[in-house]
């Protein structure tokens, strides 16, 4: 893996445009991008209500009330800011791939940061080792502190952490997360990391190395498990046509199950330059 | 049929060979996507099992058809529908009887020639004393000499008509000897020397009775017979119009150690001597020592030599192969004298050249293809320069001193020999040569202090057909006979046995007969035939129309076409499955 990251400029001028939207409205208290969800704090006006109970009295227009004698509330918006939780997997399954996959994640979480920090946001940078750890920090220092984190990610756990969200003890309110994973969970584990994310938005960014959707490269060899002991001997000539469609129903169960949960599904093919995979991802945030 | 192609047969085995001592891969690959590979190699495990056993019989069925494709086997089940043409030629050794300038056998060739020339679907077959008939389509053309012995009609006959030929065509010196019970039938006989009768004499029988030695002479007819007696010391000779039976008798010398008779005068001139000598004790055992033996008879230079001694009463032979060859031979038997055959080069052969020398035991050694008839001629002190290939036909020419039989046969026992390849030896002044090839190269040297012989060819048609070569015999039974350790001398027999007993020729029907060849018959292309008259009636067929006229319309199973298709078949079958 590539110790010092190298991020194009042509990468990041292209989706200078483009912005890491978020579906819920941000409550933040520092400025960003993101619309915030509590109206009239903020500084742009948009319209006029008729006063209800419970409303502020402070945002009674009162040269309104001195017009029409009508107690009428302003309506602001506010720029909120939200916390970007970048989860990258270092599980050793990510070590993989001519174009390795872990490289190619932390290349990408590279990029959405930077993304993230250009449009105010605070990026928090978790991996599934635990290793190395970015506090949140509205200090300038975040932005390198980030990056040397990044740099420092290298493939190191076995186990890939289901209730992750729990332990980090995160508030699902102003908080995005994005995962930057093979996925390549235990069925039920996978249903159940995918359920840790009730609450939260969350886009799962599917890493997958060109060799893992056919077996027809390899030799005949004991394939292993390179998060266990477990191996089997493949003749991949033999194999491959099976293989190849399992595969790709995985895959599609895999987007399927993301979609009906809320969540956003990117399938990320390491052979895929950077720069495609980032501007069909922020595309499709900004379908949504 | 190409009987070669089931020597392959044991390859079908080869899938199996290769999947058992195949290594397994020790290479191990990490891959991420493992559950998904095993979930799907568990589903699928039976089914690969089952299709790998299923690639496995297709590949071992592929093999064996193709086997059976190239053998051109046919399955012969309804025999008599077939309409193949066998051609047999009859290669006794009476056919070496001359009719004017030309032998029978001579004769009995060009007619072969001839109607193979014709017939499309023909094949020739020598009847020799072989079990089956030998194959020689493609010989034709070379050297081809009789064989010394006997031709068994029956068994050829028999295995012809396994064959699935409807017609056979004996091509004979007209000797009905051996083909009383093939007549009629699907066999016809074309008698070659066309009723000709050669009388023929021979020396049945020979006394020693004190001083006197003593011969019975015998003949199928009238001939006038030249005698001669020779021995070591004296010589005697003498005329006799031989009808029937007459005995001649002569003084015979003591002092000598061998006498020779014998007879001129018939048309048959090869076999009529007969070799004496003081009879000593026990037989001389002589050991065969045959380093490659060939399954194919006539590949195997054993074969000619046993032929050939095994005329000889008091010749015992032992023949060793590879699988029999343990400890010293030499000490636990008492050999006269040693043939190694396109020998090896190993401590066992040292050993049993050292031996050999110590006990004063000739030896003779011929090549092979092997590297190992070089070393032992290295071994001896005689540098070989490597193997010649000989294109053209050789002429033998003996060395400066002739050899006791070419006075008896004359020159033309060195006729013609066809040498494709020997090994070229340096010359010195220890070896003597005793044949030499007409271009210069020796053939058959000998190194005079240790009796031991070498013979730069061997019996492999890709070397040589020395051991059909006229030649042959008289040499072997010279070199055996008059090397050979033992201290007794003893009695030795030589000559052949093929006249013994009545002889008959067969009365021709010269008034019906034709010239032999391709005739029309009632519309229908037949062969050629003197014999019976029924025949009579042929038409020769022009040449031109004989050649457009399809002469074959072979009804037997072709097994090796079905062999072939059901190899494309199972061809396209393992393609589909490895997909």
């Amino acid at each position: 893996m590539n110790e010092e990251l190298q991020f194009e400029e042509e990468i990041l001028s292209k989706a200078k445009g483009l912005y890491i939207e978020v579906r819920r409205i941000t409550g933040g208290l520092f400025t960003g991008h993101h619309k915030s969800r509590i109206r009239g704090r903020g500084t742009d006006f948009i319209e006029l209500r008729e006063y209800t109970n419970g409303d502020d009295i402070r945002d009674i227009d009162w040269k309104f009330y001195g017009r029409r004698e009508k107690l009428m509330v302003k309506v602001k918006e506010d720029k909120g800011r939200i916390d970007l939780l970048l989860c990258v997997d270092d599980s050793y399954s990510m070590d993989f791939g001519k174009n390795n996959k872990l490289d190619y994640a932390v290349r990408l979480a590279g990029i959405i940061g930077y993304l993230g920090i250009s449009q105010g946001d605070r990026i928090l940078l978790k991996t599934f080792s635990g290793f190395p750890e970015v506090p949140p920090s509205p200090s300038k220092d975040a932005f390198f502190n980030f990056f040397i984190a990044l740099s420092m990610i290298k493939p190191n756990c076995s186990i890939k952490p289901v209730r992750f969200l729990e332990e980090m003890n995160i508030n699902s309110k102003g908080v995005k997360v994005i995962v930057l994973s093979d996925m390549l969970y235990e069925e039920n584990m996978a249903l159940e990391f995918l359920s840790s994310f009730e609450g939260i938005e969350y886009d799962i960014i599917h890493i997958i190395a060109e060799e893992e959707k056919e077996v027809i490269g390899f030799e005949q060899a004991f394939f292993k498990n390179p998060e266990g002991d477990e191996k089997i001997l493949v003749d991949p000539n033999l194999l491959n046509r099976y293989y190849r469609k399992a595969f790709t129903e995985w895959e599609k169960n895999l987007e399927k199950t993301i979609t009906e949960r809320g969540g956003i599904y990117i399938n990320a093919l390491t052979s895929m330059p950077l720069q495609e995979t980032i501007i069909n991802y922020l595309t499709k945030l900004g379908k949504r | 049929m190409n009987h070669y192609a089931f020597y392959f047969l044991p390859f079908v085995l080869l899938p199996i060979i290769i999947h058992l001592i195949g290594k397994k891969p020790e290479k191990e690959t990490k891959f991420p996507p493992f559950e998904i590979l095993q979930k799907i190699y568990r589903e699928y495990k039976w089914y690969l099992r089952v299709r790998n056993l299923l690639l496995l019989f297709l590949r071992m069925s592929i093999i064996f058809l193709f086997i059976i494709s190239v053998s051109k086997i046919s399955c012969g089940l309804l025999p008599e529908k077939n309409e193949g043409l066998g051609i047999v030629i009859d290669s006794s050794y009476s056919t070496m009887t001359f009719d004017g300038n030309k032998r029978i056998f001579k004769k009995e060739i060009e007619i072969a020639k001839e109607i193979l020339m014709k017939a499309k679907d023909a094949r020739v077959f020598k009847c020799s004393d072989t079990l089956t008939g030998v194959y020689i389509d493609e010989i034709l053309n070379e050297k081809l000499e009789p064989d010394f012995k006997n031709g068994n009609a029956k068994r050829c006959y028999e295995e012809l008509s396994r064959m699935g030929f409807s017609e056979i065509l004996w091509i004979t010196d007209g000797r009905k000897e051996g083909y009383e019970e093939l007549k009629g039938g699907k066999i016809k006989m074309i008698d070659v020397s066309q009723g000709k009768k050669f009388p023929n004499a021979w020396i049945d029988r020979v006394e020693i009775k004190g001083g006197t030695l003593e011969f019975h002479l015998k003949s199928n007819g009238k001939v006038d017979v030249t005698w001669g007696v020779k021995s070591g010391i004296s010589s005697s000779s003498g005329k006799i119009e031989l009808n029937e039976e007459e005995i001649v008798r002569t003084t015979f010398n003591e002092n000598s150690e061998w006498t020779m008779i014998k007879i001129t005068g018939d048309a048959l001139d090869a076999d009529n001597y007969y070799f004496v000598a003081k009879k000593g004790g026990e037989k001389k055992l002589v050991g065969i020592f045959n380093f490659s033996p060939s399954e194919v008879p006539y590949l195997d230079e054993s074969f000619y030599i046993k032929k050939t001694l095994s005329t000889e009463e008091n010749i015992r032979i032992k023949e060793k192969v590879p699988f029999t060859m343990k400890g010293l031979e030499l000490e636990k038997e008492r050999y006269s004298f040693l043939f190694l055959l396109n020998p090896a080069w190993n401590q066992y052969v040292k050993d049993l050249i050292n031996s050999a020398f110590n006990q004063k035991i000739p030896i003779f050694v011929s090549a092979g293809e092997g590297d190992g008839f070089k070393k032992v001629c290295e071994f001896m002190g005689i540098k070989v320069r490597g193997i010649k290939e000989i294109e053209a036909r050789r002429k033998l020419r003996p060395a400066s001193e002739p050899l006791w039989f070419s006075e008896h046969y004359g020159e033309d026992i060195f006729d013609e020999i066809f040498v494709k390849k020997i090994y070229l030896t340096e010359s010195s002044r220890e070896i003597e040569p005793i044949i030499i090839l007409s271009s210069g190269e020796p053939l058959l040297l000998k190194i005079p202090d240790k009796n031991f012989y070498i013979l730069t060819t061997t019996a492999d048609p890709d070397w040589s057909q020395f051991p059909i070569a006229r030649i042959f015999v008289p040499l072997m039974l010279e070199i055996v006979l008059r090397s050979s350790k033992n201290e007794e001398v003893i009695e030795i027999r030589g000559g052949f046995d093929i006249r013994k007993g009545e002889k008959t020729v067969v009365k021709p029907h010269i008034e019906a007969s034709e010239v032999p060849g391709i005739y029309q018959k009632g519309g229908k292309t037949i062969v050629a035939n003197l014999y019976p008259t029924e025949e009579s009636l042929l038409t020769p067929l022009s040449f031109v129309e004989s050649e457009t006229e399809s002469p074959k319309n072979y009804s037997g199973i072709h097994l090796w076409k079905y062999a072939l298709f059901f190899t494309g078949i199972l061809l396209v079958l393992e393609s589909i499955l490895l997909r």
